[in-house]
């Protein structure tokens, strides 16, 4: 007798064997049980695909001719693979210069807004100085006023700095926001001052109180801040499209604006570019999704 | 606390400096070399940017003194006129842009734009060799702003494919327009979707109005009065042509009503469309498409084949009396036969002079865009110009949506066409 069946001879080892294997056998079925859709998902699943379908007709479109494109009744599926879309766009346009512009004036403008929303919606919350309430709703007040209606000061401004046809003239009208400083400072108006309190007995200045124990734990919030400002500096058309004239320092989405004539448009190019143009949006979307949906809804628990 | 405040302002002035540092780059007007840089606002969009880039280029290599930067000034032509208003009123005009010919009258407004009228007509110019109808367009209350930019006209593009299936020849280029509502319904086949015509009624009313005029001049009418004070265009002539297309839509249902002026070329190059009003921009997307079509003048009332015309312009901008002499002399240049038989070339554009049908690379032209021979043969069918007046494009909407009110059985052809023409006498009463 091997040591093995001496053991599952002892009657209370076996029946110990028997209920593992059992235990192992119910989490292996409530495993699986655990990827059946629920009742919730009978909803989200086609929603999800209604929310994506125009993604998806969008890349199936850039792979069309323009006579695809056009077609009546709509054509679903390429007939075959057309890439002269593509190669509009990354051969014969400055594609490659608007995208780096693009990613220059997306990345100093989160950048920017980063640290000083986060100082200012800071100061507003926490430091009470005269007048300080009356600022904030001036500051506020100016998210009112249309861009339309400013545009020429702005670009006098930007002209007489020599920032037009520059990058420079798109980068600076978005390193800060009154809508970014406000939701800092709602962040910052329900964030406990207990915290900030503790640092300060322990020693800390108030920017060390801010930069070492604010700021780490105020992620949600800016990771928010982060998308709305990288997604609207991305997408912004109106403003890099009065102040920039050489095709080199074009955005992307004033880039795309070009393959648009007066009567003939490059479908097949726009829908190529705007392909290309969404990836970093949504790699943005998908890498800060967790924090962005965490910072909403805290925002609405308020 | 002070060494971070002195840190930040610190960092903030030198990304000034940073930001200050990177421009200056774009900047135009007369070197310490004498060289002068004019700005070239094109509003061509690919391949035809690349045609008109080539051009600047040329033209600098040949002219020491003068550097044309070409760029398509930001974006395509319609959303070019905010970026040139905006740039006139804060006084950084470019020094030539392409302007729609419909804004050369709210352009010439500025104050900004030039007056060529004592030079143009010295040998040099050859001025009669433009198309009257851009000699019109391009000087707005007789001030010649710049140069002719482009031209084009409307005609008949039809399918053979569907003609024949339906037993229809193919249109003589002496028809009239009861030859054409006759061919139209003919052709209309309802249990396939195919309509004989379209017309659009919505989306720019331009659109919808411009496809009126010719019927309008060719049965003796006028659009306005001469001294633009009064709305012509509900006279007999007019009531019976726009009558003509109202039967034709309530009466034969041979008429696609297009709500969005976007649908004629994708219903005719699927086969659902066996003529459409339009121009030579059609060119290259009919080709590709691979549709079997051809093109035929419009019809006339009484022999008048008279069409209309949309052209451009290429408006010089007062930036000094040096940059508006380069500005000449560069336009002068490009729009030369040579040049511009060049550019018809590459872009697929119609030739804007008439002796550019005489030189010998045309035929290379007419290989490259087959369909297009007849487009341009049509220009001299395109007598007359649109009136060029800052308040010609609520006029045009007036009309536009009258047209589209009769189209659509709402109102009596005449009816609609009075109460269009008192919106507009409205509209010319008030101060531009």
């Amino acid at each position: 007798m091997t040591g093995e069946q001496a053991l599952l001879a002892v009657p209370d080892m076996a029946l110990h064997r028997a209920r593992i294997a059992e235990a192992e056998r119910r989490m292996r079925r409530s495993g699986w049980r655990r990827h059946l859709p629920q009742r919730g998902h009978l909803v989200l699943m086609p929603l999800s695909i209604i929310m994506v379908l125009p993604f998806v007709w969008m890349v199936l479109t850039s792979f069309m001719t323009n006579s695809e494109i056009n077609r009546i009744p709509p054509t679903i599926l390429p007939h075959h693979l057309y890439t002269g879309g593509y190669s509009m766009v990354l051969a014969s346009s400055d594609f490659p210069y608007w995208f780096l512009n693009s990613l220059i004036v997306s990345g100093a403008a989160v950048l920017a807004q980063l640290v000083l929303c986060s100082l200012a919606g800071y100061a507003f919350a926490r430091i009470h100085f005269r007048g300080s309430s009356v600022m904030l709703i001036l500051l506020l007040a100016t998210a009112l006023i249309p861009f339309q209606l400013t545009v020429i000061p702005t670009f006098l401004i930007f002209h007489y700095l020599g920032l037009i046809n520059t990058l420079g003239a798109l980068i600076v009208p978005q390193l800060t926001s009154a809508l970014g400083i406000y939701l800092m400072y709602s962040f910052f108006q329900s964030f406990p001052r207990e915290l900030e309190e503790a640092g300060r007995i322990d020693g800390c200045s108030r920017l060390q109180v801010f930069w070492k124990i604010v700021l780490p734990l105020a992620r949600p919030a800016l990771a928010a801040l982060g998308i709305i400002t990288f997604i609207y500096a991305w997408n912004d058309l109106f403003w890099p499209l009065i102040a920039i004239t050489s095709s080199r320092t074009f955005t992307v989405q004033v880039g795309l604006t070009t393959f648009q004539g007066e009567h003939v448009t490059q479908w097949s190019a726009i829908m190529a570019g705007t392909a290309l143009t969404t990836v970093p949006v949504l790699l943005v979307f998908l890498v800060g999704q967790r924090r962005f949906v965490q910072a909403i809804t805290g925002a609405v628990k308020g | 606390m002070k060494r971070t405040a002195l840190v930040a302002t610190a960092a903030t002035a030198a990304f000034t400096l940073a930001l200050a540092a990177c421009s200056g780059s774009g900047s135009s007007g007369n070197n310490s070399s004498g060289k002068i840089t004019l700005q070239f606002w094109t509003a061509q969009t690919p391949p035809t940017s690349q045609v008109i880039n080539k051009l600047a280029a040329a033209f600098n290599a040949t002219h020491k003194n003068i550097v044309v930067q070409a760029s398509s000034g930001g974006t395509s032509t319609g959303d070019l006129l905010p970026k040139v208003t905006t740039a006139i009123a804060a006084g950084t005009a470019p020094d030539i842009a392409y302007i729609y010919g419909s804004y050369a009258a709210n352009i010439a407004q500025s104050g900004k734009t030039v007056n060529l009228a004592n030079i143009i007509h010295t040998p040099g110019y050859n001025w009669n060799d433009f198309y009257p109808a851009s000699q019109q367009i391009v000087s707005p209350g007789g001030k010649v702003i710049g140069f002719p930019a482009l031209i084009d006209n409307l005609s008949v593009i039809y399918n053979k494919k569907l003609f024949a299936a339906a037993g229809v020849p193919d249109p003589s280029p002496n028809w009239t327009w009861n030859d054409f509502r006759n061919v139209a319904k003919k052709v209309t086949n309802p249990a396939k979707h195919i309509y004989g015509v379209n017309y659009p009624i919505g989306g720019d009313l331009l659109d919808t109005s411009w496809r009126f005029f010719p019927g309008l001049w060719q049965g003796g009418g006028q659009i306005l009065s001469s001294n633009n004070k009064q709305a012509l265009f509900n006279s007999p002539a007019g009531i019976a042509n726009l009558t003509l297309w109202q039967q034709m839509a309530t009466v034969d249902h041979s008429v696609y009503l297009d709500p969005t002026a976007s649908k004629a070329e994708p219903l005719f190059t699927s086969g659902h469309l066996a003529m459409f009003v339009s121009g030579p921009w059609e060119v290259p997307t009919l080709n590709q498409a691979k549709v079997d079509w051809a093109d035929v003048q419009l019809p006339a009332v009484t022999n008048n084949h008279q069409t209309v015309s949309g052209p451009d312009n290429w408006v010089i901008f007062n930036n000094g009396s040096a940059r508006v002499a380069a500005s000449i002399k560069f336009l002068e240049w490009l729009t030369a036969p040579k040049q511009e038989l060049t550019w018809a070339i590459g872009s697929g554009s119609l030739p804007i002079r008439p002796s550019i049908l005489k030189l010998p690379g045309y035929q290379t032209y007419l290989k490259k865009w087959p369909g297009i021979g007849p487009m341009a043969a049509n220009l001299v069918n395109a007598k007359e110009a649109m009136p060029t007046l800052p308040q010609w494009p609520r006029v045009v909407d007036a009309l536009g949506n009258g047209i589209a009110s009769a189209l659509l059985g709402k109102a009596a052809p005449k009816a609609a066409l009075d109460q269009a023409a008192q919106q507009a006498d409205a509209v010319l009463r008030a101060p531009a």
